[in-house]
């Protein structure tokens, strides 16, 4: 793009910087795509208007746009992060509001179904009922506090404070929603909720998936061979996991009914668990090992079975 | 993508401290909040940068604003509302859809 800054501002190349902060003012107000949401072509003009504006406002680069030494594209930029982008997304924005057609639910017949819930009716002596506003908070929960339940105290926007219960088994991402927890209502009008957002910080070796929790165990060469019972931390505490002798690095042995609670279903009075799965991770000693050394040395002459053949049919 | 108070006032260069906090308490920003503090998403940042052109190259009056914010968020409200409307008479059969239109082009001449 080398269009003449100056046309898109309609100025004239000896315009004051008065004069050009003025043209700008006028047309952002006309262009403003808020103040146009549907109309791209707004928006493509704003976008001209504004970066003309960002060279020819500034005294410094106007002089270089002037002297040749930027061009017009070199400079264009974005306006960065332009709040339709959000407003208007498919999902609808926390900001937007149904003020615009509250009167919808008294229209009678399917709208009054369908607006009737949703949107601010008038109460008692004509004052508006207003729902109150919904409030969002964002919570971090380590590991264990996902998979087993946790308190947290938050300061509301007006001071006061909210104790929250997040559930056993909640998920990274997940949202919970806690009705009549927002804002009071205007007017009689219902409180609005509590939308919760939780993050949950990774564990040192727990891994989660689904209901289950999965973790590497490391075990020696000598439980590895012989067999093993090993105490191994699980959500709920330690328990022993009976290691199979000649057990190789990867074998997966599953503890039952050690993972994550599930949510209790409706009319169900039990809550199921999930599992924990454990990979075994054979460790060799640290350091070279001379006596581990000379008895495999004598070993592998007698024993030479070949521990990859299922890999060479598929090559 | 979260932002701290911090970040937003580094991110924004024209907003101030002062601004910030009354603009959240007057809740023409509504940022969600954490155990400690307010936590701004990337909606709240945009609608920050919003305030500040309104005010400062649209040259909306500090006491109008909160009057632009809610016709600006009446129509994001309205074109929800409106592209739900839409997609719902768009997955009804045929001759339902026919109807409608029907009903709105006798409504609105100018239309047809």
């Amino acid at each position: 793009m080398n269009e003449d800054l100056y046309k898109i501002l309609g100025v004239s190349k000896k315009a004051t910087a008065d004069e050009i902060r003025k043209s700008y003012r006028k047309l952002a107000k006309k262009h403003h795509p808020d103040l146009n949401p549907g109309d791209n072509a707004a928006e493509e003009q704003f976008k001209k208007i504004s970066s003309a504006f960002s060279i020819l406002g500034d005294e410094e680069k106007r002089g270089k746009y002037d002297r040749g030494e930027i061009d017009a594209s070199g400079q264009e930029r974005q306006p960065e992060g332009m709040y339709r982008r959000y407003a208007d997304s498919a999902a609808g924005n926390p900001y937007q509001s149904q003020a615009g057609f509250a009167d919808f639910a008294d229209l009678g017949g399917a709208f009054s179904d369908l607006f009737g819930d949703r949107v601010r009716r008038a109460g008692p002596g004509g004052m508006p009922r207003m729902r109150g506003q919904d409030v969002r908070y964002h919570l971090t929960v380590d590991f264990m506090e996902s998979v087993k339940g946790a308190k947290k105290r938050v300061t509301m926007p007006d001071g006061k404070t909210l104790d929250i219960s997040i559930p056993a088994g909640v998920q990274d991402g997940q949202s919970l929603r806690l009705k009549g927890k927002g804002m009071e209502g205007l007017g009689g009008g219902p409180s609005g909720d509590a939308l919760i957002e939780i993050k949950v910080m990774p564990h040192a070796f727990f891994r989660r998936e689904g209901d289950d929790i999965h973790m590497d165990l490391p075990i020696s060469l000598a439980e590895a061979v012989l067999g093993a019972k090993i105490k191994v931390p699980t959500i709920t505490g330690e328990v022993t996991l009976s290691v199979p002798k000649n057990s190789s690095s990867g074998r997966i042995l599953r503890l039952k009914a050690k993972g994550v609670p599930r949510p209790k279903p409706k009319g169900q009075k039990t809550v199921g668990r999930g599992d924990q799965y454990v990979t075994l991770k054979v460790v060799l000693p640290e350091k070279p090992d001379a006596e581990l050394e000379a008895f495999m040395k004598d070993w592998a002459k007698t024993h030479t079975a070949d521990v990859r053949k299922a890999m060479k049919g598929a090559l | 993508m979260m932002w701290t108070e911090a970040q937003v006032l580094t991110l924004i260069s024209d907003l101030d401290r002062g601004d910030l906090h009354i603009w959240t308490r007057e809740g023409w920003v509504r940022p969600a909040r954490d155990e400690t503090a307010c936590v701004y998403s990337e909606i709240d940042v945009a609608r920050l940068r919003l305030i500040c052109q309104l005010r400062r190259d649209l040259e909306v009056p500090e006491e109008l604003i909160p009057t632009v914010l809610s016709m600006i968020d009446q129509i994001y409200g309205l074109r929800h509302e409106l592209r739900d409307l839409v997609q719902a008479i768009e997955a009804q059969p045929g001759d339902v859809r026919q109807n409608i239109l029907k009903h709105l082009r006798n409504r609105r001449p100018d239309l047809s």
